[in-house]
């Protein structure tokens, strides 16, 4: 098994197992020790992670394939 | 590492470096204001500013803030802060108080970025911010207030929050005095109201502030509301709920209001009688002849004294015997508007004390793993990992999960995610919501184990000789409450052997009772302290297995050397239940040729709730029935001839909690589709319907006629828009119209909700508009998008605002609120405009689109927007 598992979740945010890091544009890194939501929809207030959004935006998160 | 925390250079030690800033603010440098929602960036109570942008504590590392400003609610000051806070205050924005001071943050970050916002700008950029009472309409309008006075350069002066009141058990003598526990005089002429109902957001200690003030003829400004509890005494437990025969502490069923009404209007008038007695004996005339007003008392030969300067002597008499309260003629601030609430300043300013904000020497913090399905138990955990984390002093296994024992909640947060524990699935529920719901609708349809709960005329014959009917099967999911402030309780044993909780409880006696049977004392032996609730909806009702029971055991096993502060991570309260129950309706419904009702036969599949309430059981759960699963349904506001309840009580182990509005909000969604669809098929207009059947109910009939006319029931609509219509009795008597459009993708809007209301005497008109808001809100929320789900093996994958999306600034309707006049004594309204928001949407989508939603949330059948 990889080390890295992502589940998108239906209509909703990719759901990344932890622990995890995330290397920001401007170089820092967001270490997390869960497992993270990370946003699908671009609606987050909260980017790079969910905040709930895509429920009410009708975010359709069908995969391409 | 070097922060700059609100102006001021603090050392923060490396080992917090990639702590949430959130909790360095919290448990390192004691600023408390700054509030926990979820921990995951989803709720944004943790804002605070960061080089003045308003951001998310809890996702903020430390050490990211090192070399930037840091404003927390504590440091925040300006003409935009003043701005926002005023227009809060003044516009009884606040309820719980919990998420404001993160609301506060986000506007004042906003209109420092744009100072003129319009609406939908206001919407996109608070949509972050969650608050969970529903504050959402008056903070749109707080905000637009705040731009508007910096436009017009007024500089409204900062906020001040009084000093915070002591709480101190009351002696023995003042145990039996018919007003000291309830209302005291002090000589600074400060006038405390000692509420025996939690302020918990509903606004409970405004109204009883007015009621304290008005009956006492004082200066509204001079009342002090603090929680109250501990009244055990020879004559009971002076802070037992009315409606409950006094037998008890409580704050539910939406009877506060009716309660304090009748105990704090008489208590009021008796310290009022005492002043005006110590006035005629100080100066020598007759009590008749002393007048009073705004706190002073007068003679007409020029005698005056203010209640300050009597209260000493006033409290040295006894209270006469024939003390009634006034004439409602006679009422100054009963009924009036302007009234402002009396715990706003100190919630906005971040200065009210929460269960979480408890702190006291010693105090540990602990953290609780619970199992992932409910019944679980933990069969074994290996704590190495855990206790060799920094900051970890103990774990310890108790009745509902294991406990991280920690110096602060980042510590215990990190114990807890080295901790390994295998869970022993014995007794646990492994079946998922869709399983569960399989096996209700199965119960529904076998009717094995139903039990009649009403019986009228005889429905079937009705039924048969019916023109046109309905049979409908109505569906709706578990329900989380999910206030703002996570589920947490302290503890500490004293020297005395007193056991001291804190919790922001419903039920102080269930305290009491779960207390001191875990910590082997006498009940009285526990003294409670009730803090502010950060929202609770009846969540914190509960009567073992609660955050209380978790922190007394934790305490008891490190042998009560250390105060306990437990603290529920966001996932941790949804993994503890306390749902609304799933419930199942089959309604089958008939009509005369006319389209008159003339049967009605419902069925209900739920787990019972009240079963989970000492006391409240013993009355609510009769001959096999859970009254509050059938309310809404036993007793509708309609007359039909030809009735029939049955109710089927479920078993699992989801362990089931009153909800805000309790069965109704489960009953009510069965009961007005039902009736809509009846009206349908009978080719009738849904407010004539209902007109027929309120004929028996003029009250009701009233808040349906109102509501109708306010929103234009019989004017058309444009194309693209809908209005759905319901009415009910319960806690008093209303009536909505929800209208509604589809916007270009389809989507449902929910435009303009109307909602007339009799909730008798209207005691502050603007603080039940502010109940019925949030209600609706709340009520419009669940509709939409609550939903709790078990997956497979009945694994618990809702446990956060991710997984159960609530409502945000970006959905909330125009609500107008029409409040009928009464002179019939004042109903509770935190809970009255809840059940009817599911109905009156399903009903409106049905009308725009032919599609009946019968099963909850709407939006797994039709998106809302």
């Amino acid at each position: 098994m990889p080390d890295v598992n992502i589940t998108p979740s239906e209509n909703g945010p990719n759901i990344v197992s932890g622990p995890m890091t995330i290397t920001a544009p401007d170089g820092h890194v967001i270490e997390h020790p869960d497992p993270v939501a990370l946003c699908r929809c671009g609606g987050s207030s909260n980017k790079p992670f969910c905040d709930g959004t895509h429920a009410t935006i009708d975010f359709d998160g069908t995969l391409a394939n | 590492m070097k922060l700059v925390v609100n102006g001021a250079d603090v050392e923060v030690d490396e080992r917090h470096a990639q702590t949430p800033l959130l909790w360095v603010l919290r448990d390192v440098l004691g600023l408390h204001g700054t509030k926990f929602g979820c921990g995951a960036g989803f709720c944004a109570a943790c804002t605070v500013l960061i080089d003045g942008k308003n951001t998310k504590s809890c996702q903020t590392a430390a050490e990211r803030a090192v070399g930037k400003t840091i404003t927390t609610v504590e440091g925040a000051v300006g003409p935009v802060v003043d701005a926002v806070r005023n227009a809060w205050y003044e516009g009884n924005v606040v309820q719980c108080g919990y998420c404001q001071p993160g609301q506060t943050l986000a506007a004042v970050a906003l209109l420092e970025s744009n100072a003129a916002p319009a609406d939908g700008a206001i919407d996109t950029w608070m949509s972050g911010n969650i608050c969970r009472c529903g504050t959402y309409p008056r903070i749109r309008a707080a905000i637009q207030t705040a731009a508007d006075t910096l436009k017009a350069g007024s500089k409204p002066p900062p906020l001040l929050a009084p000093a915070e009141l002591e709480d101190r058990r009351l002696t023995a003598e003042e145990l039996v005095d018919p007003v000291h526990p309830y209302v005291r005089i002090h000589s600074d002429g400060t006038i405390v109201a000692y509420s025996s109902q939690i302020e918990m957001g509903q606004g409970i200690h405004t109204g009883l502030a007015t009621i304290v003030a008005d009956e006492l003829d004082a200066d509204f400004d001079s009342v002090r509301v603090v929680n109250a509890a501990n009244g055990a005494g020879p004559n009971g437990d002076v802070y037992g709920n009315p409606d409950l025969g006094s037998a008890f502490q409580l704050t539910g069923a939406s009877n506060s209001m009716k309660g304090i009404w009748v105990r704090y209007r008489l208590a009021a008038a008796g310290a009022r009688a005492r002043l005006v007695a110590a006035a005629a004996e100080a100066w020598e005339v007759p009590a008749d002849e002393v007048e009073v007003e705004n706190g002073v008392l007068r003679h007409e030969s020029g005698r005056q004294a203010t209640f300050a300067e009597l209260a000493a002597r006033a409290e040295q008499l006894p209270v006469p015997d024939d003390v009634r309260p006034k004439d409602a003629a006679d009422y100054k601030l009963i009924g009036r508007e302007g009234r402002l609430r009396v715990d706003a300043v100190p919630k906005i300013l971040g200065r009210t004390r929460f269960t979480i904000d408890q702190s006291l020497p010693g105090m540990l913090t602990a953290l609780v793993l619970h199992p992932p399905r409910f019944g679980a138990t933990a069969a074994a955990v290996d704590d190495k990992a855990a206790l060799a984390e920094a900051g970890v002093v103990a774990v310890v296994a108790i009745a509902e999960g294991v406990a991280v024992v920690a110096e602060t909640v980042a510590d215990a947060q990190r114990g807890l995610r080295a901790l390994a524990v295998d869970w022993d699935d014995t007794n646990a529920e492994r079946r998922s919501t869709a399983e569960l719901l399989a096996e209700h609708l199965r119960l529904l349809e076998s009717r094995e184990n139903a039990v009649t709960a009403r019986d009228d005329g005889d429905v079937e014959e009705a039924l048969a000789g019916a023109a046109a009917t309905v049979d409908a099967t109505y569906v709706l999911p578990y329900l989380a409450h999910g206030p703002m402030e996570p589920n947490n309780a302290a503890c500490r044993m004293r020297e005395d052997g007193v056991l001291d909780v804190w919790a922001g409880t419903e039920a102080p006696e269930y305290v009491k009772m779960n207390a001191s049977s875990i910590a082997g004392i006498d009940k009285e032996q526990v003294e409670v302290h009730i803090t502010f609730a950060g929202g609770s909806f009846g969540l914190h009702s509960s009567a073992e297995h609660d955050p209380v029971s978790e922190a007394v055991q934790i305490a008891r096993a490190l042998d009560w050397r250390h105060p306990i502060k437990v603290q529920s991570l966001r996932e941790e309260e949804f993994k503890v239940g306390r749902y609304r129950a799933m419930a199942v309706h089959r309604v089958r419904a008939g009509a005369d040729a006319d389209g008159r009702l003339t049967a009605w036969h419902q069925q209900i599949v739920a787990e019972p709730t009240s079963v989970n309430l000492p006391f409240v059981r013993d009355v609510m759960f009769t001959n096999g029935v859970d009254f509050f699963t059938t309310t809404g349904a036993v007793d509708p506001p309609y007359a039909v001839e030809n009735f029939r309840l049955e109710s089927t009580n479920f078993e699992s182990r989801i362990p089931t909690m009153v909800w805000r509005s309790v069965g109704n909000s489960h009953t009510e969604f069965a009961r007005e589709s039902a009736i809509d669809e009846l009206a349908i098929a009978a080719g009738r207009d849904p407010v004539d319907v209902r007109r027929d059947l309120l004929a028996g109910s003029p009250r009701t009939l009233r808040a349906l006629e109102l509501a109708a006319e306010r929103a234009d029931w019989f004017s058309p609509l444009p194309d693209g828009k809908a209005r759905g219509i319901t009415s009910s009795g319960f806690l008093g008597h209303s009536a909505q119209v929800t209208e509604i459009s589809l916007d270009q993708r389809g989507r449902v809007r929910v435009e303009r909700i109307v909602f007339a209301l009799d909730c008798g005497r209207n005691v502050n008109p603007d603080l039940i508009r502010a109940q019925v808001e949030g209600g609706l809100l709340w009520g419009l929320s669940a509709a939409a998008w609550g939903e709790i789900v078990l997956g497979a093996g009945g694994d618990i994958v809702t446990q956060n605002f991710d997984t159960y999306p609530v409502m945000r600034m970006r959905s909330v309707p125009r609500i107008e609120v029409h409040l009928i006049d009464s002179t019939e004594p004042p109903t509770g309204v935190g809970e009255v405009s809840v059940p009817s928001v599911a109905p009156a949407l399903a009903n409106a989508i049905a009308a725009l689109t032919g599609t009946r939603v019968r099963q909850l949330p709407i939006g797994n059948t039709i998106k809302i927007a």
